[in-house]
């Protein structure tokens, strides 16, 4: 850490779409690192840059249009611009506008020249700003706010050398002020201010005076004595706001009049047209559905080929692994619960990347605005918005990446809900399990289009969208003390996407997945193993001993007997002690304490209920043959009562157990990780999992 | 002068904004660029008219119906 402490912080700053992460990957490479800001869910994200005496660490702030708290994203840039943030101390600021388009970048830009920092501004997307006849007089524009100004296109790299070299040298410096907070405010409140919160810069402590109640990092005798302030000046935090903003624009323009010469004719002339096609009021949404369909298509079949590949890669390294070391419960624990953990923590990765790099392509172009505006309107009575579209489809693939990729939502509550319904829909990890036991509910085949496994189907994933827009509803009601979001959304210019930021998000993206919520799979899984491995004493020994040795060795009959003495291992393990002991709870829906095994195991992810029930009605390790699973479970008869276990009762309560509950560690892994608690994920997996069983219990009640 | 509010132009009518709401998503529409004496178009209107999306300074900003309600507007026919 002492090492890193070294490095002088540069905060990398800018108003949404202007390029600001395009710049930070071409600066600082893959040598990033991914922390966390106390209290809120926004990512920290450092990066690196080597320099010829050192290094240099560059911060990813996120976009922002001011430097107003009020959003997750613009609190973390006001608090590391305030100086408010533990353990950062920023030695300059290095701004980049949109040089085709300055006028949105400069409000925020004269903003953080007077908070006083050292800064250099880069003007970005100088090619486009060519191409449309725009020309800006850098030299005037570098003596107006007294700070560096460079000219670059980084998504081709134009003009970067420059800007490392201009890090380098360290060839920041402190602006001319824009506006003196003089000229909207009291200035012998400002030198109070200063003097109780030791920030030297007029402007800064105006900021923390007015925020002061909205940021909980200001210590309390601090605020106090703030308040102190603010009442005997009869300070008017909106008023002074409002003053500054005007001020602030009137300034914004002269510079703007001065520096600026844009060509007379319209610029966005190809996105318009673009536009009128893609958000046409009746096809537009033809293609955003065709759109997503690809996207859901791609994750659901592309990702299969490289899945597979993963499963018997680990497969055959436990195999491998079980064969080389010696036999004992230390290779145990390796072959059967670490191995196979990282397996199933490493099988997400091409779903998270093939989400990633779809998502990464529709932002590029400037589509997924569009996407947004488009959905806004439908999503709004449920709690959502349009950025709520996107994870909720992929949720229909896999839960993760879709919850990974609620973070674009801005607004807190939005984003909540997304998080917390995104599990109920019906992702591939149910389809084995519905596959089984939609099978045993209809043996016959049955090849007429609408069919009654079909429609079976069709019932299950639609039940898994209606609970999400229920439950989101509901959330809405409850959560409505939370700050309702605007929409205030920019739809940027269409552009090509770069290959680059494509690769560096699914690159990103995966190692996030992997290395964050891994941790907690990866403990689940080891403790799901041990649960289903051992038993107390030698309870499993004498369990496998009841199994007697087959008189004629051949193959089948040996077989047959190592199936049948892993279904009582099983059945004698504390998986099988902790079935019988949740029997009682989950026979109201009609199962018994077998099943209640598979409900355990299957924690680890729902399609391990096909295995594991495999194992227990001792089908045999190869439990790929899913018609012989099928003919095998509908013979299987209750201990207890001698009757079918199966029955259509039990089967459909299982189906909508399976369709409701939160029957996925990753999923919960996952949904710590993004909200940064353990408070969302208990309280989901608490609901999930009532709901489930309530519905359940009615279903089994119903039928039986 | 006939002054309405900016969610009830029709697409491609350019106005002047005379006034804007002082509330908090106001101020966030000001520092957007809805500032007084602006000239905006209304470019797109998403299905069921909402949101819309104006033109302003060059960029196109989505805003909803009731977020457009607190810009004022004049249309500069009168």
């Amino acid at each position: 850490m002492a090492k890193s402490d070294s490095s002088p912080l540069i905060a990398l700053t800018g108003v949404p779409n202007v390029g600001k992460t395009t710049l930070f990957n071409r600066l600082t490479g893959l040598n990033q690192k991914v922390g966390n800001y106390p209290g809120v869910t926004v990512d920290k994200v450092i990066g690196r840059m080597k320099t010829s005496t050192g290094s240099v660490d560059i911060l990813d702030l996120p976009g922002t249009y001011n430097l107003y708290p009020r959003s997750e994203d613009e609190r973390v840039v006001f608090r590391v611009l305030s100086g408010l943030e533990p353990g950062i101390d920023v030695a300059a600021v290095l701004t980049i506008a949109d040089m085709s388009n300055p006028e949105r970048s400069l409000f925020l830009v004269t903003q953080l020249v007077d908070m006083g920092y050292p800064t250099a501004l880069v003007l970005n997307m100088e090619d486009q700003a060519k191409r449309e006849g725009l020309e800006i007089n850098k030299i005037l524009l570098q003596r107006l706010l007294g700070i560096p100004v460079f000219t670059a296109s980084a998504d081709k790299g134009v003009g970067v050398d420059q800007i490392k070299k201009a890090i380098e040298e360290n060839g920041f410096s402190q602006g001319r002020k824009v506006v003196d907070p003089a000229e909207f405010c009291d200035e012998s409140l400002l030198l109070k201010v200063s003097g109780i919160t030791k920030q030297s810069n007029p402007y800064q402590a105006l900021q923390v005076l007015k925020f002061k109640d909205e940021e909980e990092q200001i210590p309390k005798d601090i605020r106090e004595r703030l308040s102190e302030l603010v009442d005997e000046y009869n300070f008017k935090p909106d008023q002074v706001q409002r003053r500054e903003t005007k001020i602030r624009y009137n300034h914004v323009r002269e510079i703007l009049a001065k520096c600026l010469k844009s060509p007379e004719k319209k610029r966005a002339g190809l996105t318009r047209k673009l536009d009128g096609i893609l958000l046409h009021p009746v096809f537009g949404f033809g293609i955003f559905l065709a759109i997503l369909f690809l996207v859901f298509q791609a994750i659901f079949s592309w990702a299969e080929g490289p899945m597979d590949y993963i499963d018997s890669s680990f497969a055959f390294l436990s195999h491998w692994f079980s064969e080389f070391l010696p036999s004992g419960a230390l290779t145990d624990l390796l072959t059967e619960g670490i191995i196979p953990g990282l397996g199933g923590i490493v099988i997400f990765v091409p779903q998270i990347a093939l989400l990633f790099a779809f998502l990464s392509l529709l932002e590029g172009t400037g589509y997924m605005a569009r996407a947004v505006f488009i959905t806004d309107r439908v999503m709004r009575p449920f709690g959502l918005n349009g950025r709520s579209v996107v994870p909720l489809i992929s949720g229909f693939a896999c839960a993760i990446p879709g919850i990974m990729a609620a973070r674009t939502i801005s607004n807190r509550r939005d984003r909540l809900i997304t998080i917390f319904v995104t599990p109920f829909m019906s992702c591939s990890a149910r389809l084995p399990v519905y596959i089984v036991l939609v099978g045993l509910l209809f043996p016959e085949s049955d090849s007429t289009f609408f069919n009654a496994k079909g429609s079976a189907f069709f019932g299950l994933y639609l039940l898994g969208i209606l609970a999400a827009l229920v439950s989101a509803a509901g959330m809405k009601v409850i959560m409505k003390n939370e700050r309702s979001g605007t929409l205030v959304l920019e739809l940027p210019r269409y552009r090509i996407p770069q290959l680059r930021t494509v690769l560096t998000t699914m690159y990103e993206k995966s190692r996030t997945f992997v290395f964050e919520a891994g941790k907690i799979i990866l403990a689940i899984s080891v403790i799901l193993w041990v649960l289903a491995s051992y038993g107390p004493g030698d309870s499993m020994e004498e369990a496998a001993s009841t199994v007697a040795l087959p008189e004629v060795k051949t193959e089948q009959a040996m077989e047959e007997y190592r199936s049948q003495v892993s279904s009582k291992e099983i059945q004698a393990s504390y998986a099988g002690i902790v079935g019988k002991w949740v029997e009682p709870v989950i026979e109201p829906l009609g199962y018994d304490w077998k099943i209640g095994i598979a409900l355990i195991c299957s924690f680890a992810a729902r399609e391990v209920f096909v295995s594991t029930v495999a194992t227990i009605y001792s089908i045999g390790a190869d439990s790929e043959d899913i018609q012989t699973l099928q003919e095998l479970l509908s013979e299987e008869t209750r201990d207890d009562t001698g009757e079918p276990t199966f029955t259509k009762a039990t089967v459909w309560s299982l189906l909508v157990f399976y369709a409701f509950a939160m029957q996925c560690m990753s999923t919960i892994a996952i949904v710590k990780r993004e909200t940064k608690s353990w408070k969302w994920p208990t309280i989901q997996t608490v609901y999930m999992t009532a709901l489930a069983y309530v519905a359940s219990l009615l279903v089994y009640q119903m039928l039986s | 002068m006939n002054s309405v509010t900016a969610d009830t132009i029709s697409t491609n009518q350019t106005v002047e904004i005379v006034d804007l709401d002082s509330n908090e998503t106001g101020q966030r529409l000001g520092e957007m660029g809805f500032w007084p004496g602006k000239s905006i178009t209304l470019v797109l209107s998403a299905p069921f008219g909402d949101p819309m999306a104006f033109e302003v300074d060059n960029t196109v900003i989505a805003l909803r119906k009731n977020e457009a309600r607190l810009i004022k507007v004049k249309t500069s026919a009168a």
